[in-house]
């Protein structure tokens, strides 16, 4: 039926307004990655882990804050403390026995997030005795598009006015802010909403079980994985592999063509910051899956920097009397196929075998 | 500023058409600069510096087309004709050095075997597009069919927003006369709810259907160009999912650009209808890109001398406009090629046309057989030149060839023999063998995009629907839908506020236009 052109416009902008307001209604509801919640998600699992209990059913929560919160209520200094992202996070306990021990890991670690942990700590008067710090070569990638560290941006902030001015780069709050407000209206946090809504995953509690069907956060800071994934053989995981290779797109290291000189220089200075807080630090390489590392370091695949990366930290290492246990070729720390989860992420196995001879 | 953004559709658009909708009440004058001066600023909002240049570049036409527009009209080599001379001189310069002199510099330091390093020049956003726009509108003043004494009205000419970045490329003719209506400045519930109409539909076919296909169109052209092997069916996907990807991307620009011109009551040309429904290149010619098309016939092809010297001088024509054509779309070997091989495709189109016509057979009624075969022979012979239009580099469209003709060997994934089980025998009866493929997504995307090319083969385009409403310059009633009309409806305002919202949900995937880069 044919009306008039107000009337037109009138219900096209109802309609609009109204179905944009119920999408937005479902994501700020069910807000699958916590970003608009009052944060009590975090400060609760914080609590659990501070209290020695292993905690499963996370889901999509922000790593940073949970940091945060842990150091927040930590009594006193764990004598080993293990930084890094996700390929550092199966770093655990057992390998440091009699030791106090925290594994604070986050997903996707940028050389910001180091910092920003390191200055909560520091600031509580907590810094370890020694730091274990995993280095992935994406963080010396001006373009490995890892913001997450965002969330931690006053403490990174504070971390950099220690050492050089204040003024610190790539940090826009509002930009953050925005971008988060933009969840509200996108299509892909809308499907994420659904899917919590439908799989009831709100809730995390605390476990004594080895595995489960969701990942669990031990109460040392590792994570294990869950079963599904945790059973996936050497043949899956190369399929994995595969897919990623022909994608052509391989996390975080896309557009690495040089080792950014800023980052390289502040890593340096990290370490030489460590060294004056009188920190025995270990540098982890973590390795790649043996396929993922043959197409990253084949001639003309474009990631060829991640060679570069590993020889830097080597040279660093060596400049400042550090130990550096690992390489990102897995056929330098004997890791083979069955080591791995996917294409970068070593099982406790492979671990296990960078460690064999450690002393640290 | 891109006008599938956030930023655009809820700030800049709304503000923008409130403000010169109340300005034109006061003054006429004052809204049209205000037009004008809102499109620099949309302009700059990409990078501001080159605002300058857009404006030097105005600023020097204009000067140019009233030395022209007041020198004598004869002798034939008279003052004006020199100007015109100098004027497009200039002009092509500037495009020259942003667009070109990479290429120019790459290409002498591979001959030359040259390492020295040159430094990169950025090219200024639609500079093809406003120079061309300037090109035409001198020559048009050289010819008298134009004129423009008012320079803020030259700059909105110029600068109009909707077509400032990646067209349509406008004649003076089409649009200023627009600005002279009294109508043009009065708000019009009519024209913002064909042009509301027109807009969601451009930016539904740009971001819920165009961004869809990007992500495999980019994987498979990446594997070419690092040099990887690819199957039938990876290659044929990755070429599928780029002739689709462009055709909704920059038809969809081209719907939203005529759709927000169309709510400030300026109706802009017809840039895309239903190029993939042609029965012959030349057919295709005249639905893709329109007014790019129209641009090379009249001010390159004609000028050279068309075809009135005979059909040698013809085809030959055809070659240098199409060669031209492609270089202008980009500065690499791979466009120059793309557009020499539509100049092939043309002169083959005019002989076929030639032979039949002395056959006699001209004028006879086409049925549904040769319209099919027609079409398709058109479809496949535009996906091949696609290749050369997205590939890197020549080795990798070469790659992309050898998969589409099968000299790779006809591929389905490994796993999928047991699951298909019986049918495996079939499939290795006609060649089809299982093993590793470079994209295991390809079969998949190849199925996803069967009903969006039914979709293009069959249904009308956005202008077919709304042609009751004269959507574009041009465009007449009698090309309507049938079974698809818009019309100010209650079910059609529910249907277009889906759309709306269905394409904002999914605007987080930012990518920009394919066309920004020409």
């Amino acid at each position: 039926m044919t009306t008039s052109f107000p009337t037109f416009l009138r219900v096209t902008a109802v309609v609009f307004g109204a179905l944009l307001t119920f999408v937005a209604s479902v994501n700020y509801y069910f807000d699958p990655a916590n970003l608009f919640n009052d944060r009590t998600y975090e400060a609760g699992i914080a609590q659990m882990l501070l209290d020695g209990r292993n905690v499963a059913n996370i889901t999509d929560y922000d790593e940073r804050l949970l940091q945060k919160f842990y150091v927040s209520g930590l009594p006193q200094a764990k004598e080993v403390l293990v930084l890094g992202s996700s390929r550092a996070m199966n770093i655990g306990e057992n390998l440091f026995p009699g030791k106090s021990f925290f594994n604070a890991s986050v997903s996707g670690a940028s050389l910001e997030d180091d910092e920003a942990i390191l200055q909560m700590y520091r600031e509580r008067g907590l810094l370890p005795k020694k730091l274990v710090l995993g280095v992935d070569p994406w963080i010396f990638n001006r373009k490995s598009g890892q913001t997450r560290w965002k969330s931690l941006s006053e403490e990174y902030k504070r971390s950099q006015c220690l050492s050089t001015d204040c003024a610190v780069s790539n940090w826009d709050p509002e930009y953050l802010r925005w971008s988060k407000f933009q969840q509200l209206i996108s299509f892909s946090y809308l499907r994420a909403s659904l899917k919590a809504a439908r799989e009831k995953r709100r809730g995390y509690y605390a476990t004594d079980a080895l595995e489960l069907d969701v990942n669990i956060r031990g109460a040392d800071g590792t994570i294990r994985y869950r079963t599904a994934f945790v059973n996936q053989t050497s043949d899956e995981v190369a399929a994995v592999v595969q897919r990623h290779v022909a994608g052509k797109s391989i996390y975080s290291l896309d557009d690495f063509r040089q080792l950014d000189p800023e980052y390289s220089a502040q890593f340096d200075a990290l370490l030489t910051r460590l060294k004056q807080e009188h920190i025995e630090v270990l540098l982890v390489l973590s390795p790649y899956q043996y396929d993922m590392f043959k197409f990253l370091t084949a001639a003309n695949s474009g990631f060829e920097m991640v060679v570069s990366a590993e020889r830097m930290v080597r040279k660093l290492a060596s400049k400042h009397g550090m130990t550096v246990l690992g390489s990102y070729d897995p056929q330098n720390v004997d890791c083979g196929r069955n080591d791995f989860y996917d294409e970068m992420h070593p099982r406790p196995s492979c671990i296990e075998k960078m460690f064999k001879n450690s002393t640290f | 500023m891109l006008f599938n953004s956030y930023v655009f559709i809820f700030v800049f658009l709304p503000v923008v058409a409130v403000c010169f909708f109340l300005i034109a009440r006061i003054s006429r004058n004052t809204a049209a600069m205000f037009l004008a001066i809102v499109s620099f600023f949309f302009y700059g909002w990409w990078s501001p510096q080159y605002v300058l240049l857009l404006f030097a570049s105005i600023l020097v036409n204009f000067l140019l087309a009233g030395a022209i527009a007041n020198a004598p009209v004869k002798p034939k080599w008279s003052r004006r004709r020199w100007i015109l001379f100098i004027a497009i001189s200039l002009n092509l310069a500037l495009l020259a050095y942003y667009k070109y002199s990479n290429f120019f510099f790459s290409t002498v330091s591979y001959l030359s075997g040259s390492t020295n390093d040159f430094i990169a020049v950025v090219m200024p956003l639609g500079i093809s597009f406003f120079t061309f726009t300037q090109i035409a509108f001198l020559v048009d003043t050289y010819q008298g069919k134009s004129s423009e004494p008012n320079f803020i009205h030259y700059c909105l000419f110029v600068t109009y927003f909707p077509h400032l970045i990646a067209g349509p490329i406008l004649h003076h003719s089409q649009m200023m006369p627009q600005f002279q209506h009294a109508e043009t400045y009065k708000f019009s519930s009519a024209n913002v709810s064909i042009g509301l109409a027109i807009f969601v539909i451009g930016l539904f076919k740009k971001v819920v259907i165009a961004d869809s296909l990007a992500p495999h169109s980019n994987t498979i052209f990446s594997l070419a160009a690092s040099g990887q092997a690819l199957t039938f069916f990876d290659a044929w996907s990755g070429a599928l999912a780029y002739t689709l990807q462009l055709y909704f991307d920059f038809s969809g620009y081209s719907d939203m650009a005529i759709g927000i011109s169309r709510m400030f009551n300026v109706t802009l040309p017809l840039n895309f209808n239903s190029p993939y429904k042609a029965t012959s290149i030349i057919e295709f010619w005249r639905h893709w890109h329109m007014t790019l098309s129209s641009f090379l016939r009249d001010y390159l092809y004609i000028p050279l001398g068309g075809g009135r010297k005979g059909t040698i001088y013809r085809y030959m024509n055809l070659m240098i406009t199409m060669l031209l054509g492609g270089l202008w779309h980009g500065a690499g070997w791979t466009f120059v090629l793309w557009g020499g091989v539509h100049g092939l495709y043309l002169v083959v189109n005019h002989a076929w046309r030639t032979c039949v016509a002395y056959c006699g057979l001209e004028g006879r009624p086409s049925t549904v057989t040769t319209r099919i075969a027609g079409r398709t022979i058109t479809f496949l012979a535009v996906v091949f030149a696609w290749i050369l239009f997205r590939s890197e580099s020549l080795d990798a469209a070469v790659i992309m060839f050898r998969g589409m003709l099968g000299f790779t060997g006809v591929v389905l994934q490994a796993e999928w023999q047991s699951k298909l089980f019986l049918f495996s025998d079939v499939f290795n009866y006609l060649g089809i063998n299982f093993g590793s493929v470079m994209s295991p997504e390809s079969v998949r995307a190849l199925v996803w995009m069967l009903p969006i090319l039914v979709f293009c083969w069959l249904a009308p385009n956005t202008q077919e629907i709304m042609a009751g409403f004269r959507p574009a310059l041009d465009f007449s009633e009698a090309r309507a839908s049938s079974f698809i009309r818009w019309k100010p409806s209650l079910s059609w305002a529910f249907g277009i506020a889906i759309l709306a919202v269905l394409s904002v949900l999914l605007i987080t995937r930012k990518s920009e236009f394919l066309y920004f880069q020409f």
